[in-house]
């Protein structure tokens, strides 16, 4: 029973994961966390399913949707963040929370706000491992998730743009002076952060519906667990993610099911007490 | 009376010392200089002064009691006040609500007695409100004193800060590089301001500062430090046929 | 303040429940006068002490469960729910304070984001006490010393009589010592310290002052609808009242006056884009927060010293 819940943990948490190392990239870019991280993981999702509705094959639907989302990451930075730049942080913060009401209503309006049922792309069979059930819906996603996270390892550590897009991140002005168009590669941060976002969306509609309301909770979700792992962390992320998926599920089977959602604030308030830099990070010694 | 004595103070973060052994110390009314090529921990010993940092080993005497271990802000209400190497002003605040809310720690009112004794927190607003602009006055900035602070001029940025720090009734008064950034004239008000402070206000003044004549000009009492630790102390002409001093100075481009 | 003008203002005050032609709109000038209230929270808050906090509808909900429980189950009448409003949710103020004092920026963000949620999750599933999503019913109208406030003209006056208190109380704050402290802690935290403030004091107050006024609000908002349930207190509410302050006039003490006319007004007038009404109400918010930073109030100033210039200017020369 137990590795049954921490299997559904696990596929519930490579999703948080996925939607962690969005969120930890644009905090690494940018210093803060985008508040419509998860209205863009709900778009995306409801873009696909719309091209789906339409008759467009299922995989060039979903490819569409991310590439949907990836604008929208892009029309994030270029039209939003780049006018807010100079103003103060707080005006950041609140742009974004702007844009996540503004998408969020508008999908109210174009899509209803009741749940719809979306195609899984794995089989819907059941597989007996010993006394447990496994689909390979839960194992398709756990390893979907680790592709995408070593090959974003790789990209980030072997590829040109990658590279460039770390060292962005990491020190602007060290990367303004090689070269590197650092506003550029901020706009392609948001894009492939988006982009992530809805991977992570298409792959948990089938399981939960595709709902309107699912961003702000996996939004939440995605905070707590990039910032347990270590913000700013790749496999902070992962780590964060899975983390909180498995406690999660745990402790919605054996403590209580209607405070599900309640775990991942807590995990969050344990962490910004006991460690802020996270899992993964160094202690940094704060100065008062 | 010594009113700081430092009595071998230690900085350690991680592994690396940044202070080492320390000792200095201040009298009454004394101005005094600690100074040192950059990196020799100056700033540290300052913040370690003020509560910022906490100390690793030593212990800091001011007024006869050791504050070590203390909060920040209850160091400032005990008489110690800084200003800062890259000024920290409240920069959209005025200038002279910059001076009044120096007078936070000596004042009392508060958010329930301005409803129950409204007479004597409208006497005390008034009171700090007079005391500021006669702080401004002093200092040249009276005209200034309903403009933003962000909006002064630099060198008169710098005047604020002090003005701020001496509204809290400071016996001593940290200066954090008080000259950055300015010309030879605004540094020799700069030295005349500094005397005119000591004088009309009666306390001591410790500042850390890289521009050796302005050191030499006005210092009673020099500490030399070099890779956190003491390497000489004494008057301005002991400091400069010092060997050690010139030693740990030399091949540094000088102002 | 000028004689002249708390006169003018009391006649705006008194003429406006003359005017409003029903009780449809009576109650929108309400719920005005509670965002007023609310916007003051979060000016308190953020925009005087620099603490973003996205969770204020969790104190606004614990104001509101608070005085219903009071009122339905102990059958207390306005003032005893009053303050208990006010009371638990000060505390609330500093079970939230204390956390929050070890972060800032989108970290303190997330943290009363996150609060406002948690809080939200108990109010849904504490049935015993708060009986869940089907809220509670039958709370009455507030009765002042054998005075029955019980149709919304009548409310108005009591609101209003907060709201005022609320504003000049805010004045005060500001115009002194407190609010100084506030103001340097929003500037620059460590600096304030290092200018003998108590920081981690004045924070936590900052956060109990925050809640004060939203447990207040809450309790009007109770005695006013007479009925609550979680779905008032989401954390799309918590960001309209952060934009109260902030579309109003963030840091100034009549900003929230005129963020909550906007606030409540702008969605009504709107009503005529259907369903697409709220999509606009958003973009036009977030074509105000990025065109005009500080809130519209700055220009609403500058607009009348202009105007007061002018003035002044055709008045010198007609003498001259």
């Amino acid at each position: 029973m137990l590795f049954q819940q921490v299997l559904n943990g696990l596929t519930n948490g490579s999703l948080y994961a996925l939607m962690a190392v969005g969120v930890t990239m644009v905090y690494k870019s940018l210093g803060m966390l985008n508040f419509a991280h998860g209205d863009t993981m709900m778009v995306g999702t409801f873009i696909t399913l719309t091209f789906i509705k339409a008759g467009v094959p299922f995989y060039i639907a979903i490819l569409l949707g991310i590439a949907c989302a990836g604008v929208l990451g892009f029309m994030l930075e270029r039209v939003i963040l780049r006018k807010v730049k100079f103003s103060s942080f707080v005006n950041l913060l609140i742009a974004t929370v702007g844009v996540s009401y503004v998408l969020r209503n508008t999908a109210m309006v174009i899509w209803g706000t009741s749940p719809q049922l979306f195609p899984s792309m794995f089989p819907q069979t059941l597989i007996k491992i010993g006394s447990f059930n496994v689909t390979p819906q839960s194992i398709g996603i756990i390893l979907i998730t680790l592709a995408i996270i070593t090959g974003l390892h790789l990209f980030f550590t072997r590829v040109k743009i990658g590279k460039c897009m770390q060292l962005a991140s990491s020190d602007p002005e060290g990367a303004a002076m090689m070269g590197i168009n650092v506003t550029y590669m901020r706009f392609l941060t948001f894009g492939i952060s988006a982009g992530l976002a809805a991977i992570a969306g298409i792959m948990i509609a089938p399981l939960t519906y595709a709902r309107v309301d699912m961003s702000a909770t996996i939004g939440m979700k995605a905070f707590a667990a990039a910032i347990l792992g270590g913000i700013g962390n790749l496999w902070g992320a992962l780590l964060g993610g899975v983390i909180l998926g498995i406690v999660e599920a745990v402790g919605a089977a054996y403590i209580s099911t209607a405070y599900r959602d309640a775990f991942s604030f807590i995990i969050l308030f344990i962490v910004l007490f006991v460690k802020p830099t996270g899992l993964l990070n160094k202690k940094i010694e704060n100065k008062l | 009376m010594a009113i700081l004595e430092l009595k071998e103070i230690t900085k350690k973060f991680g592994g690396l010392t940044a202070v080492d052994g320390v000792s200095l110390k201040v009298e009454d009314g004394q101005i005094c200089a600690l100074i040192g090529p950059n990196g020799a921990g100056k700033t540290t010993v300052f913040n370690m002064i003020t509560g910022a940092y906490q100390v690793s080993g030593g212990d800091i005497v001011f007024n006869g009691e050791s504050i070590c271990g203390r909060k920040s802000h209850q160091i400032v209400e005990k008489g110690i006040a800084r200003t800062f190497q890259n000024i920290r002003l409240f920069k959209s605040a005025t200038v002279l609500e910059n001076v009044m809310t120096g007078f936070h720690c000596k004042t009392k009112t508060g958010m329930l007695n301005v409803i129950f004794k409204p007479g004597m927190c409208r006497k005390e607003e008034a009171k700090t409100r007079e005391k500021s602009i006669e702080i401004l006055r002093f200092l040249g900035l009276a005209e200034v004193r309903d403009l933003e602070a962000r909006n002064i001029p630099y060198g008169h940025q710098r005047l604020l800060e002090i003005g701020r720090a001496l509204a809290t009734s400071p016996k001593l008064l940290l200066l954090d590089e008080p000259a950055a950034g300015m010309n030879s004239q605004e540094k020799e008000e700069l030295v005349k301001t500094i005397r005119k402070i000591r004088d009309a206000y009666h306390l001591a003044i410790l500042l850390v500062e890289h521009d050796m004549e302005l050191i030499m000009g006005i210092s009673e009492q020099i500490t030399v430090i070099n890779f956190g630790r003491k390497i000489a102390s004494g008057t301005a002409n002991e400091i400069q046929r010092n060997n050690d001093v010139i030693e740990a100075y030399l091949g540094r481009s000088d102002d | 303040m000028a004689k002249t003008k708390i006169l003018f203002m009391a006649a705006i005050i008194i003429i406006i429940p003359i005017l409003t032609p029903n009780m449809y709109i009576m109650q929108i000038v309400n719920m005005i006068c509670i965002y007023i209230i609310l916007g003051t929270s979060i000016n308190v808050l953020t925009g005087f002490t620099g603490q973003l906090s996205l969770g204020q509808a969790a104190f606004f909900g614990v104001g509101a469960y608070t005085t219903a429980l009071l009122n339905t189950r102990a059958g207390l009448q306005f003032i005893p729910c009053m303050i208990g409003s006010v009371l638990i949710t000060a505390l609330f103020g500093i079970v939230l304070a204390v956390p929050a004092l070890k972060v800032k920026g989108s970290y303190l963000a997330l943290l009363t984001m996150g609060f406002g949620e948690v809080v939200r999750i108990v109010m849904i599933n504490w049935t015993p006490v708060t009986n869940g999503t089907a809220g509670i019913l039958g709370i009455e109208s507030p009765v002042l010393f054998g005075f029955a406030f019980d149709s919304l003209k009548k409310y108005y006056f009591l609101i209003v009589a907060f709201v005022i208190l609320g504003l000049a109380y805010q004045n005060m704050i500001i115009h002194t010592r407190t609010g100084r402290a506030f103001v340097a802690i929003r500037e620059d935290n460590e600096a304030a310290e290092l200018t003998g403030i108590n920081v981690t004091g004045y924070k936590i107050r900052a956060f109990v002052l925050s809640a004060i006024y939203c447990g207040m609000a809450g309790c009007l908002y109770a005695m006013m609808i007479r009925y609550i349930s979680p779905d008032t207190f989401t954390n799309n509410i918590s960001s309209v009242i952060l934009w109260t302050a902030i579309v109003g006039g963030f840091g100034t003490v009549a900003g929230p006056v005129l963020g909550g006319i906007i606030m409540q007004v702008l969605p009504e007038a709107l009503r005529f884009l259907g369903d697409w009404r709220l999509v606009v109400y958003g973009v036009i918010l977030l074509i105000v927060i990025l065109r005009f930073p500080g809130g519209l109030y700055p220009y609403v100033q500058k607009l009348l010293e202009t105007v007061n210039k002018k003035k002044a200017a055709a008045d010198a020369a007609e003498e001259g």
